[in-house]
């Protein structure tokens, strides 16, 4: 009895320790609550040779895909096994380790009994080996307990893998929300927004603080739009690419398509959901090409380039600029505004009234202008404005202006700069960017071509002008005296036959029809030489030339047809022969001394001198004649221009003589110019020549 | 061919050009009519103050003052010389369309024919205002 006392009693005491391990193993995922697989693997390996008698125990568990298993392992320190040859004995177990089996000990000492464990399904959780000398190994209770630790190891930590493949898709789904290139965003039921992803708050401009809880209605540029979308959403419309316009942080407008849904409760509206697709730069692009394409139809439909810039400027607005201007070179070089907008009328004022000029600016700010380059500032700061203002005033108008961010591009044609365009972002808050300057730099190349097509155009119409007045002029010089020929004519026919035809009125018609057919003669001349002038085709042929001598004989001319003048000669050195067209230089000379002798109507003193200077010649005639009144020092040099006093005394002449005689003097490099103290006081007529050897044959000849 | 024309049968030719002048002139004359000349618009008013035409010759295209101007001035003098009527002879286009803006009577453009400038000048002294008188 006391035996069999003795082996209930170690029985019941075998089961209570049987009990209390099995208790203590259904704790272990208590204990194990964060532990990694490893640490769970070594505390499994602690608890179980605690509990089984064991020579020998390896727990294997998956760590993270890639990376090898990881192997706790037990070994009795008096056994003749070492960690290296478990791992070999486990690496060496067959795929499924699932019945007990024997194998022999290393060292030939006898045979272990062996079992192995899978943890989790077919081992996916891991595996557990164990072997031990004991004569019963396993036993049912080694059974149990290897087990049940096995099945609570591989418990824990699928339960961990699920968790943790649960959380990596939660994180890969929020991480491809944050980061969609598109924007996303939710909307409570108060309108506010709830959540935003990155690409959201990159587009506007926001960091999340400043954009969660915002009304969404904040957002958009247009109030009706987004009225409409919400009114849609709560009607459980679904919205696919719907266009909006979003007002960024910094001001500027982004095109967007909305597709949203909300999503509800029952009844109840939990939030909308909403993706934002930026089209910015495809509506921006498509604006672009638009603008080019109104601005090309508006530029080609009118010469008037002062209202067409105009228009072009209004079409620019407000895509590329808040404000902006054309300056314009005009042939004398000054800048001319024109074509300034403002939306407010006042700045519009201080925009026209602002004088340019290039003296007072920086490069910076006029380089489009100065030197025909595209001046790009997206950013315009203080100091900015404070370096490139011409003074405290123009400082003063800047900042009332208020404008950040600016575009100056030039209008050019080939190397000439016509022009400028200058466009200013300023209360509207936005920048330009390097798309806006290139849009800018289209425009003004077309605006520029425009320009030069009017301008053209306008040479086209006064050469036309010119040519018209010529011709009407031209005409009436050539009918006058024709008509005065043919009425000669038939005035002394219509005599003869009424007898009236005495001698007296005979040579007085004679007279008269020679003098007007020499008239005729002369015109026609002059009307010849003009028309080659003015097609470029009238040669020289320069050959050496005793000038000296040429006047000489012109003067000695003139001396015998008008004895009332006296005509004197100065030689103040006697020059070298110059290369010089002497037909044309006599036909000049010719007119020079015959203006002065015909304009000096009582006779009186011709003086006529003539120098080296300025390496050249000047030759001076000078008549103490009618004189020439200040306004017409130019105009005698015109086609038909004529001195008023000239007319006034009736002193025939058609105003060609000087105009062709200025051509031929220039076609020698020369300069023909006329000076006077003023009517009645003489004329003095100046002819400079230039030296000989700058008379070559490319200023010889009139391309 | 010789008509009966009123006693006093005055032409004023207003012209630059001399030898049409002379020659208009002088075929006058010998129609026996009393004629002036007058070489731009200027000196034309001034005669007309103290000689007054029964026809005006006006040339268009002259210096110091040109027809247009003459025959503005013209239309605001005081009295007869307001209403002498006008026969307008130009080399200038369309002479026709001109004088009709002038409100001249009668246009010819040169060159003419003398035969008829002499003609219209006797139709016109008949039937003007100063030969209604």
């Amino acid at each position: 009895v006391p035996d069999a006392a003795a082996g209930r009693s170690d029985e019941v005491r075998s089961l209570r320790r049987s009990m209390r391990d099995l208790v203590a193993l259904s704790t272990l995922p208590a204990v194990w609550g964060d532990f990694r697989a490893d640490q769970i693997a070594e505390s499994l390996a602690d608890v179980l040779v605690g509990m089984v008698d064991l020579d020998l125990l390896l727990v294997r568990v998956p760590l993270s895909p890639g990376q090898p298993p990881y192997d706790a392992v037990r070994t009795r320190t008096d056994g003749p096994y070492a960690s290296e040859q478990v791992r070999t004995l486990a690496d060496a177990l067959p795929a499924d380790p699932g019945g007990a089996r024997t194998i022999s000990r290393p060292d030939g000492g006898g045979a272990l009994g062996m079992v192995a464990v899978p943890l989790g399904l077919g081992g996916d959780s891991g595996v557990l080996v164990a072997a031990s000398e004991a004569p019963r190994f396993p036993s049912e209770n080694d059974r149990l307990f290897l087990t049940v630790g096995a099945n609570q190891a591989a418990m824990v930590l699928q339960r961990r893998r699920a968790e943790e493949q649960l959380q990596r898709s939660q994180r890969e789904l929020s991480d491809f929300m944050e980061n969609a290139v598109v924007g996303l965003h939710r909307v409570g039921p108060d309108g506010r927004i709830l959540w935003a992803n990155r690409a959201e708050l990159d587009l506007l401009g926001y960091t999340s603080e400043e954009y969660i809880g915002r009304p969404v209605a904040d957002v958009h540029a247009d109030p009706a739009t987004i009225e409409d979308i919400l009114g849609r959403l709560s009607a459980r419309e679904e919205l696919h690419n719907y266009p909006a316009r979003l007002r960024c942080k910094d001001g500027s407008i982004k095109h967007v398509l909305i597709s949203s849904n909300a999503r509800w409760e029952g009844d109840r509206f939990v939030h909308t959901r909403c993706f934002t697709r930026d089209v910015t730069e495809v509506v921006r692009a498509e604006q672009g090409r638009e603008l080019l394409v109104r601005a090309g139809e508006v530029l080609a439909s009118s010469l008037d380039w002062d209202a067409t810039l105009d228009h072009v400027m209004d079409l620019a607005m407000p895509l590329l600029a808040d404000f902006g201007f054309f300056d314009v070179v005009e042939a004398d070089g000054r800048v001319r505004r024109i074509a300034s907008a403002h939306e407010d009328p006042r700045r519009q004022a201080i925009l026209d009234s602002s004088r340019w000029s290039r003296a007072d600016h920086t490069d910076l700010n006029v380089c489009a202008l100065t030197s025909g380059r595209t001046g790009f500032h997206p950013d315009i700061t203080g100091a900015w404005l404070h370096a490139v203002a011409a003074g405290p005033e123009h400082l003063a108008v800047m900042r009332d202006l208020a404008f950040r961010s600016m575009v100056t591009v030039p209008l050019r044609h080939g190397e000439r700069t016509l022009g400028a365009l200058t466009l200013f972002f300023a209360d509207s808050g936005r920048r330009h960017t390097e798309d806006d300057v290139a849009l800018s730099e289209e425009l003004a190349r077309r605006a520029a071509m425009a320009v030069e097509n009017a301008r053209l155009y306008g040479e086209a119409q006064a050469a036309i002008r010119v040519r018209d007045e010529f011709l009407s002029i031209a005409s009436h010089e050539l009918r006058n005296p024709v008509a005065g020929m043919k009425g000669a004519a038939q005035m002394l026919r219509r005599a003869d036959e009424r007898g009236q035809l005495d001698g007296a009125r005979l040579r007085r018609y004679v007279g008269m029809i020679e003098q007007t057919a020499n008239r005729l003669a002369t015109l026609t001349e002059d009307l010849l030489d003009v028309s080659r002038l003015q097609q470029g085709v009238l040669p020289l042929r320069p050959r050496r030339t005793d000038l000296a001598a040429l006047i000489g004989s012109v003067i000695a001319r003139f001396q015998e047809q008008s004895p009332a003048h006296q005509l004197a000669l100065d030689l103040g050195c006697s020059p070298d022969p110059a290369v010089v067209d002497p037909d044309r230089i006599e036909q000049v000379l010719e007119n020079l001394l015959g203006n002065a002798v015909k304009y000096t109507p009582g006779g009186g003193p011709i003086e006529v001198t003539m120098g080296p200077d300025q390496g050249g010649l000047l030759l001076r005639v000078r008549d103490r004649g009618i004189g020439l009144p200040e306004p017409f020092l130019e105009r005698i040099f015109e086609p038909f221009g004529r001195a008023s006093n000239a007319v006034e005394r009736n002193i025939e002449g058609l105003g060609l003589g000087l105009y062709i005689c200025r051509q031929i003097v220039e076609q020698h490099g020369g300069r023909l110019w006329a000076e006077s103290d003023g009517e009645g006081k003489g004329t003095t007529m100046l002819l400079r020549l230039p030296a000989s050897d700058c008379v070559t044959d490319d200023a010889a000849s009139v391309a | 061919m010789r008509r009966r024309l009123p006693d006093e049968r005055r032409v004023l030719i207003v012209e630059d050009e001399d030898t049409i002048g002379e020659v208009v002139a002088d075929a006058l004359m010998l129609e026996g009519y009393e004629v002036r000349r007058a070489r731009n618009g200027r000196e034309a008013l001034e005669m007309v103050h103290e000689w007054l035409p029964h026809l005006i010759l006006l040339d268009l295209m002259m210096p110091v003052m040109d027809g247009w101007a003459f025959r503005a001035a013209q239309r605001r003098l005081a009295g007869d010389a307001a209403d002498v009527p006008v026969v307008v002879l130009s080399g200038a286009r369309e002479v026709r369309a001109r004088a009709d803006e002038l409100g001249a009577v009668e246009a010819m453009s040169k060159p003419f024919e003398l035969n008829h400038v002499i003609e219209a000048v006797g139709r016109w002294i008949e039937r003007g205002p100063s030969a209604a008188e």
